[in-house]
C-alpha cells in the first residue's frame, strides 16, 4: 500500500521539516527517492542501495533495509521475507583509523 | 595475533553460556565484548526476571543479580580470556577476528567461532524520526539504567508490543510520563526545529520531548554476514536470521551462532543454546551433548523450533 | 543555531535515585568543555550521558541536510551521536567515555577520513 498520508502531511509542514521523511537516516535518503527508484525497476534490496545509497550507511543497513523491504513488497508485490538477505562488509563498527594502523600490515585484514 | 580454541563474541546471556560451556570442558576460550561490563542485555532490560536457567548453574532471579552471578562464574576460569570494551569489527578468512579497543586492534584466530552478537533494536521510519529526541527502546534504557540520565521527560512510545509495554514500565519506574502510544509507524509523525517538540497520531497532537521506537528486536549478525553464512528474513525469528542448526552451526565451518544474534528469544532459550552452541564449539562428549539439547529442546517454544527447523529451506541463502 | 546549548546547565536529568537499581554512586567528577561551554560530567560516562545530563541534546549536523541529529541507537550502531572531540572527528559519543579536560564539538558535516570512504 502506497502511503498516500504523507502528501496531505506536507501541507502542514514548514520547509525544514518536509525533507524529513527519510527511510535511510545515516544516508539521508528520502522516502520518495526510494520509492522512485523502487518505479524505476530497481526491485532488490541491493539494487536498490546501489541505485539511492539507501543501507550504504554506517549502519550498514539495519535501521533501514527492512522498510526498503516493505516499501518494495509494497511497489511490486514481491513479499520482503522473499528478498535476498542483507549483505555486510567490515568493519561492524566505526572504528578509528588509528587503533586499526596499529595491526601488523602483513597480517592485516 | 592469539590463537585460542574457542573465542565467542559478545557477552550477553547466550554468550556468557556459550563461553562458561567451552572452559568447563576445558577449551581456552576468550569472550569478547564490547561494552564496559559483561551482561548484555541483563544490564540494560532492568525488569527481565530469569526463571530458565537454560542448563546454566545459577539462581534464577532478577537479569542483575544474574549478570553479576555470571560475572563472578566466568572469573573462576583459568583457560578462560575475557575482553571487555573490545569491539569485533570484522570476521575474515580462516575465522580471524579482528578487534579493537580504544587504543589499539589485534587479531584472534580461534578454532571455532561463536556469534553471540545479540539483537538490534527494530526501527520502521516516520517524519521526523531523524530528530535528536526520538531513539530506539534500547537507547533509552542503556540511557536511563547503566548511565542513569533521562534522555527526556515526556514520552511517547511507538509499538504495542511486549518491549513496548516492557519500556512503558521502565519509564514510569524511572518516574517520568508516557503520555501517548501508538501502534503504527505510518500513523505518527514527530515534529520539532532543532529537536523533537510534538508527535502527531492521527489527528491528536501531543507536547512531548522524548519518543522511544519499541517495536521490538531483530537479530544483529553482522559478522556472520561478514563470513558470508546464509541468511533469510524470517519474521518469527525477528529479521534477516542466519541459516544454522539447533546448535548454532552456520553454513561456515567453525563459525557458530546463538542467541538472540540467532533468532530472537527467551532468556532461557537463548541460555540454553548458547550452552550447545559452546559445547558443540569445544568439542563436548556426545552425553553432555545429549544432554544440552534436551534442556534446549524442553525450553524452546515450539514457534522458535518450528522456524529454525524450516530456515534450511527458505530464503535464497547465497 | 538555536538549541539549549548555551542555555544554563539542566542537571536535574541525572537519575539519582532508582526503585531497581538504588542509589547512584558517587563519582569523581571530570571537566569538559561543550563548544566552549564549561560542564561537569561524571568520570567514565559516555559524552553523550554527561551532554545529556547537562540538557544538551544534539550531536552533529548532517552532511547534507545540515538537520541536528542526537542520540539514536545510544549503543554505537548508528552514527547519530558523532562529534569532534579533541580535534578528532567522527567520535561516537554514546560509547566513548569522558575524561578530564576534554574538548567536544559539535560536528558539522563528515569527518576527513569517513568522506574519502567508497
Ligand atoms: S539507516 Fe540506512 S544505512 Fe543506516
Ligand atoms: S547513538 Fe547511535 S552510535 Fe551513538
Amino acid at each position: 500500500m502506497e502511503r498516500d498520508t504523507a502528501d496531505e502531511r506536507t501541507d502542514t509542514m514548514d520547509a525544514t521539516e518536509r525533507v524529513r521523511d527519510y527511510i535511510c537516516r545515516c544516508e539521508e535518503i528520502s522516502r520518495a527517492d526510494v520509492a522512485e527508484a523502487i518505479r524505476e525497476g530497481n526491485v532488490t534490496l541491493n539494487d536498490v542501495k546501489r541505485r539511492t545509497r539507501a543501507g550504504m550507511g554506517v549502519c550498514q543497513g539495519i535501521f533501514c533495509l527492512r522498510a526498503v523491504g516493505l516499501m518494495i513488497e509494497a511497489q511490486t508485490g514481491t513479499p520482503a521475507n522473499s528478498l535476498e538477505p542483507m549483505t555486510a562488509r567490515p568493519p561492524a563498527r566505526l572504528v578509528t583509523l588509528g587503533s586499526l594502523a596499529a595491526l601488523n600490515p602483513e597480517t592485516g585484514p | 595475533m592469539r590463537q585460542v580454541d574457542v573465542a565467542v563474541v559478545g557477552g550477553g546471556p547466550a554468550g556468557i553460556a556459550a563461553a562458561i560451556a567451552s572452559a568447563e570442558i576445558g577449551a581456552s576460550t576468550i569472550l569478547i565484548d564490547e561494552h564496559a561490563n559483561i551482561g548484555g542485555q541483563l544490564r540494560w532490560r532492568i525488569g527481565l526476571t530469569l526463571k530458565d536457567t537454560g542448563g546454566l548453574d545459577v539462581e534464577p532471579g532478577p537479569g542483575l543479580v544474574v549478570a553479576d552471578a555470571l560475572a563472578g562464574r566466568l572469573s573462576q576460569f583459568d583457560n578462560l580470556t575475557i575482553l571487555t570494551g573490545t569491539v569485533a569489527w570484522g570476521l575474515f578468512d580462516d575465522n580471524v577476528i579482528g578487534i579493537s579497543n580504544d587504543s589499539e586492534a589485534d587479531e584472534i584466530k580461534p578454532d571455532s567461532v561463536i556469534l553471540a552478537t545479540g539483537s538490534t533494536d527494530i526501527a520502521l521510519p516516520f517524519p521526523g524520526w531523524t530528530l535528536p529526541g526520538v531513539m530506539t527502546a534500547r537507547a533509552a534504557q542503556t540511557f536511563m539504567h547503566v548511565h542513569r540520565v533521562l534522555p527526556g521527560r515526556t514520552w511517547v512510545i511507538l509499538g504495542d508490543g511486549e518491549e513496548a509495554d516492557e519500556l512503558q514500565g521502565d519509564l514510569e519506574r524511572a518516574g517520568v510520563d508516557v503520555i501517548a502510544r501508538s501502534a503504527n509507524p505510518d500513523d505518527i509523525r514527530a515534529s520539532g526545529t532543532n529537536r523533537l517538540t510534538h508527535v502527531e497520531i492521527g489527528a491528536d497532537v501531543y507536547e512531548a520531548d522524548a519518543l522511544a521506537i519499541a517495536l521490538g528486536r531483530q537479530p544483529d549478525a553482522e559478522l556472520a554476514l561478514h563470513a558470508q553464512a546464509k541468511s533469510a528474513f524470517v519474521s518469527d525469528l525477528g529479521g534477516f536470521t542466519v541459516h544454522r542448526d539447533e546448535s548454532g552451526r552456520t553454513s561456515e565451518p567453525g563459525v557458530f551462532i546463538a542467541g538472540d544474534a540467532a533468532g530472537i528469544g527467551s532468556l532461557g532459550e537463548v541460555i540454553a543454546e548458547g550452552r550447545l552452541a559452546g559445547l558443540s564449539a569445544a568439542g563436548a562428549s556426545a552425553t553432555s551433548l545429549d544432554a544440552a539439547r534436551k534442556t534446549l529442546e524442553e525450553i524452546s517454544s515450539d514457534r522458535r523450533k518450528n522456524a529454525i527447523a524450516n530456515l534450511w529451506t527458505i530464503g535464497t541463502g547465497v | 543555531m538555536s538549541d539549549s546549548r548555551h542555555s544554563e546547565p539542566d542537571q536535574s536529568r541525572r537519575i539519582h535515585e532508582h526503585p531497581l537499581l538504588g542509589e547512584l554512586e558517587t563519582a569523581d567528577m571530570v571537566n569538559i568543555t561543550v563548544d566552549g561551554q564549561q560542564l561537569q560530567a561524571r568520570s567514565g560516562e559516555p559524552i553523550a550521558a554527561a551532554l545529556m545530563a547537562n540538557g544538551i541534546d544534539i550531536c552533529r549536523a548532517m552532511p547534507e541536510s545540515g538537520e541536528s541529529r542526537g542520540v539514536f541507537c545510544g549503543v554505537g550502531r548508528c552514527s547519530d551521536c558523532l562529534m569532534t572531540v579533541d580535534a578528532v572527528l567522527n567520535v561516537r559519543t554514546c560509547v566513548t567515555p569522558v575524561y578530564d579536560g576534554m574538548r567536544i564539538e559539535t560536528q558539522h558535516g563528515l569527518g576527513t577520513w569517513l568522506d574519502g570512504q567508497p
